[in-house]
């Protein structure tokens, strides 16, 4: 029988897999025959062999290994042990090293009979799947200076560094991936959740793109990882990650716009905040840090004008990225867009505002920096063209004085907002007690004595334990009711009790507003007030808390105050485009360090790298919750 | 020579390898800095503190008509005295890597712009070329001769980036030599131009150059094609003639092979080489006098200091001319950890009679 390649009517020819079953079957029926007649003739009528078999072999004549294996498992009728990919979820999730899984492997196998886990090499195999450099794909056009090779795995951070005596020395140790290659990884991992997605909205039919893809990304030092083993001084140790998180996949529509086919439900997982790059070094390092993020940074420049064709689906399909970096802290905001420190005059990585001037205007204030402006500005400072005296140059560009190397999104860590308001209100209820209103001169013995008196009673009343930075747990428990009617117990005029009461329940209903990740649908009343609660807010600072803020404001409160409607307006959330994701993703570094990576400086990286990559799997997260259902349900063994 | 222990103090957490420093008259100025000028010195440029072995770092200030150049690590520099009683009245500073990476081909010249009791302000100008530039480098030299009553710019060697059309991020980092030409500077037009020299194959990086009316001494470096540090001696001629300048050069030989290595002047034909390396795992430990007289150069191995241990057991070193046969010197702390000021011991390293600086 001769398949032609039949087009009737002239319409365009959909893919198979795109089809409705009603269609398939009618596309198939010849070949159908054909197989039926074959196996008929052939293999005594054993249809569903021969297609199993033709299945099989078209598999693994793509090298789609994987498949293949469960398939035959499937056919051999060997399908009681537990999926390689299920066995791998369960050695990342519990941070099994691979001699504790193979020993685990080896009780139960001898204590049951059966391979229920898989053996370690099947394991691997899964794990080729899921990490960058499995999938091809392609751009369009090619990527600028990024080589066209899709097969990329972990490779070194330090991008062909030169590390002889001559030149400048680099003590860095550095793995990642290319950023493109990490990406397809991500989105590949999610193709279930892509095609499910299309099929909610009624988009099956929605073939090519293209997909709107908007990135999340953050970067972070993760502090001293030292390890306290071992002899000799202890040296800090400091990390840094930049990550990223897939937020949404849009698809454009003829009616609405665009129509989201697919929304990160907990943008701050760090079960979906995904490491790019890894670095032993010191985030203030700017030396170190721009020579190991230039690469990374310029592959996501030309990402930007590029589209991605890979196959989801089966059918090749082009995506579109819009990244935004938001997951930064103000100081590395400040360090990566050449601003000056937390401490400047010029308080806010928003807009221009002087110290000054935003201690007298609370409120009204918009969105004036940008990572283009910045870059003039730092052209402006090098040259200074109008030959003018420091001073006014450096207010001719707002306090840039260093040349940008990465784009930021002009926004609030919601997380860093939080716990700089904190530490601010932490210190308010210290001058409260001092009563600092009246008498503002104060020796440190006295105020020590108040810090210490709030202390003991916030020990005492609500179990909160005296920490020596600030932290987002401290910070939650802090600001609360509850908290603030404690702290009035130490407050003799009801005056005050009254402002510091009122203060906390104004930021209390302002803060949801920048903390939810959707605050239309969380928090509408609240978002509604906001303006009205903030107006409020500024109005007792600038009266009864005078004493503090006359002339001054942090950095975070004003913020707070001046930026938050402005932004939930441009991006619908704050909240949502925080860092915490990379943040709680510090504690699984030091985990995975500790756990699942070799001992050696050149080697433990690249493991770690690799575990927080699986740990970050949709497709793994899937298989492990799957088995976790099953388990309580008392259809498998038990870990 | 003799070796002084110095004691870190004010500021000297900037500095960094490939700082570089600048003597007008008695006072001594730090630039290159670690990251970005902070608000504390915005100008990125210090004055050298040196007194009774300790070193610290004052800010200093630039005048209106400045341009805030960046912290340059490993530019070429030179200086350039005044006609009438030789003292030092400009430096000259080309390319160089920023702290964001990048390498710079700008020329900047800095010099003082007022010293009113004790209170000195540099005037740092950039310096617009035209013509067939040369491309942003690091690790090369700029040397000034004379000829005929006028004056020229040379710029020799360097590395580079990979170029833009074969850079790809995979190895974003990777340099090459910048091939061996010659470029000349006139420095009253700004206006450049491109020689080749056939007696110079190679690329060049990290060597020294003396300059000697019009002559310039092309000494040792490295090249990284063929990972080598010759011995050769390029003697590179200037004839400025009207229309096109004449250059020539001549091959000779030191039976030196060092990289990095630091050279400061003592007499108007004495000069000493201290510092750098004879190969990837070699310290130079040697010291050289270098005398020039007429058409030739001669190099005389002198006594060296007492390294201490810590200098002799340290991989990496790395220096600046302090001028006036002086050269501070550094080299990694043992441990990062420690509450010192800086990750770097100093040493001051000063040829023949104690020279009373500062
Ligand atoms: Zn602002």
């Amino acid at each position: 029988v001769a398949f032609a390649h039949v087009n009737k009517g002239g319409r365009p020819r959909q893919h198979l897999l795109s089809l409705t079953r009603r269609a398939q079957k009618h596309r198939l029926r010849e070949l159908k025959m054909a197989v039926k007649a074959f196996a008929d003739k052939e293999e005594g009528g054993d249809v569903k062999s021969v297609c199993l078999t033709l299945f099989l072999l078209a598999l693994r004549a793509r090298n789609e290994h994987r498949q293949a294996d469960e398939l035959e498992a499937i056919m051999e009728g060997r399908g009681a042990g537990l999926h390689p990919a299920v066995c791998l979820a369960i050695r990342v999730n519990t941070f099994l090293s691979c001699s504790q899984y193979h020993k685990m492997y080896r009780t139960v196998k001898a204590t049951t009979g059966r391979q229920i886990f898989q053996p370690l090499h099947a394991l691997r195999n899964a794990e080729k799947a899921l990490l960058p450099g499995y999938h091809p794909f392609e751009w369009k056009p090619p990527l600028k200076n990024v080589s066209t090779s899709t097969d990329v795995g972990i490779i070194d951070g330090l991008s062909g560094l030169n590390r002889t005596v001559d030149e400048y020395p680099v003590d860095a140790i550095s793995k990642r991936f290319r950023y493109d290659s990490a990406l397809v990884s991500a989105l590949k991992d999610m193709e279930e959740d892509i095609l499910n997605g299309l099929k909610s909205k009624d988009l099956e039919e929605y073939l090519s793109g293209p997909f709107t893809v908007v990135i999340k990304e953050s970067c972070d030092g993760m502090g001293d990882v030292s390890e306290k083993h071992g002899c000799g001084p202890p040296v800090p140790e400091k990390a840094v990650r930049f990550s990223f998180t897939i937020m949404n996949i849009s698809v454009p529509n003829s009616d609405k716009g665009s129509v989201r086919i697919f929304e990160e439900v907990k943008p701050n997982s760090e079960l979906c905040c995904k490491p790019v790059c890894l670095m032993l070094a010191d985030e203030s390092d700017h030396e170190t840090l721009t020579a190991i993020l230039g690469p990374l940074i310029a592959e996501r420049e030309s990402m930007k004008s590029s589209e991605l064709m890979l196959e989801i689906g089966g059918i090749l399909r082009s995506f579109k990225f819009i990244f935004r970096g938001t997951g930064y802290d103000e100081k590395l905001v400040r360090e990566v867009e050449g601003l000056e420190a937390s401490g400047s005059v010029f308080i806010c990585t928003l807009c221009d505002a002087t110290r000054l001037e935003a201690s007298q205007n609370l409120v009204f204030h918009s969105i004036t920096r940008s990572h283009t402006e910045n870059l003039q500005r730092y052209e402006t400072w090098r040259a200074n063209p109008y030959h003018e005296s420091v001073d006014e140059l450096r207010d001719r560009v707002k306090g840039v004085s260093a040349k940008p190397f990465i784009e930021t999104l002009p926004s609030i860590d919601a997380l860093h907002c939080d716990i700089g308001n904190a530490a601010e209100f932490y210190r308010i209820f210290q001058l409260e007690i001092g009563e600092v209103y009246k008498n503002a001169k104060a020796p440190t013995e006295e105020r020590k004595k108040w810090q210490a008196i709030l202390d003991k009673h916030l020990r005492k009343r609500m179990n909160l334990k005296p920490i020596m930075r600030m932290n987002g747990n401290f910070a939650r428990k802090l600001m609360s009711k509850e908290t603030v009617e404690a702290v009035c117990e130490l407050i003799q005029s009801e005056e005050r009790q009254v402002a510091l009461k009122e203060l906390m329940d104004l930021y209390l209903k302002m803060k949801p507003v920048w903390r939810s990740s959707c605050p239309a649908k969380e928090c509408p009343e609240l978002l509604c007030q906001y303006s009205y609660h903030s107006q409020r807010f500024a109005e007792l600072l600038s009266t009864k808390f005078k004493y503090r803020y006359e002339g001054k404001i942090t950095n975070y409160f004003h913020k707070t105050l001046a930026h938050v409607p402005e932004i939930i307006e441009r991006d619908g959330s704050i909240g949502a485009w925080a860092s915490e994701g990379n943040e709680s993703g510090n504690k699984l570094f030091r985990r995975f360090r500790k756990m699942n990576a070799r001992q050696s400086k050149t080697y433990e990286m690249e493991d770690v790298l690799k575990h927080h990559w699986l740990y970050t799997s949709k497709y793994l997260q899937k298989f492990m919750n799957a088995h976790i259902t099953l388990k309580n349900q008392g259809f498998t063994v038990d870990i | 020579m003799s070796l002084q222990t110095l004691v870190a103090s004010n500021n000297t957490s900037l500095i960094q390898p490939g700082f570089s420093l600048f003597r007008f008259g008695r006072h001594v100025f730090f630039f290159g800095q670690k990251g970005w000028p902070k608000r504390s010195c915005p100008t990125g440029v210090f004055l050298v503190d040196l007194k009774s072995n300790e070193l610290k770092l004052r800010s200093t200030t630039f005048s209106n008509e400045s341009s805030y150049l960046p912290p340059l690590r490993h530019p070429a520099v030179t200086s350039l005295a005044d006609k009438s009683d030789g003292e030092i009245i400009q430096y000259l500073i080309h390319g160089g890597k920023t702290p964001n990476n990048e390498v710079s081909q700008k020329l900047y010249i800095i010099s003082i712009a007022s010293a009113v009791n004790k209170k000195i302000t540099l005037c740092c100008r950039e310096k617009d070329l035209e013509g067939d530039i040369p491309a942003a480098r690091y690790g090369h030299s700029i040397n000034v001769v004379h000829s005929r009553g006028k004056k020229a710019v040379v710029i020799f060697g360097g590395r580079s980036y990979v170029p833009l059309n074969q850079r790809t991020t995979e190895k974003w980092n990777s340099v090459v030599d910048c091939e061996p030409y010659i470029y000349l500077i006139d420095l009253q037009f700004g206006c450049s131009t491109m020689h080749t020299i056939k007696e110079i194959q190679d690329g060049l990086s990290f060597h020294v150059s003396i300059s000697r009316n019009d002559t310039v001494y092309i000494i040792g470096g490295h090249s990284l094609e063929n990972n080598i540090r010759s011995t050769n001696v390029y003697k590179v001629n200037v004839d400025l003639l009207l229309g096109s300048p004449a250059i020539t050069c001549s091959l000779l030989q030191s039976r030196l092979s060092l990289s990095s290595s630091i050279v400061t002047q003592t007499c108007p034909d004495e000069f000493f080489i201290v510092g750098g390396y004879e190969s990837d795992s070699q310290k130079k430990m040697t010291c050289h006098k270098v005398l020039i007289s007429g058409n030739n150069i001669d190099f005389e191995e002198v006594e060296a200091p007492d390294w201490t241990g810590e200098i002799k057991h340290s991989k990496t070193w790395f220096g600046a001319d302090m001028g006036h046969g002086t050269v501070l010197l550094g080299i990694p702390g043992d441990n990062k950890n420690q509450n010192s000021d800086s990750s770097f011991f100093f040493y001051l390293l000063s040829h023949g009679e104690e020279d009373n600086l500062m």
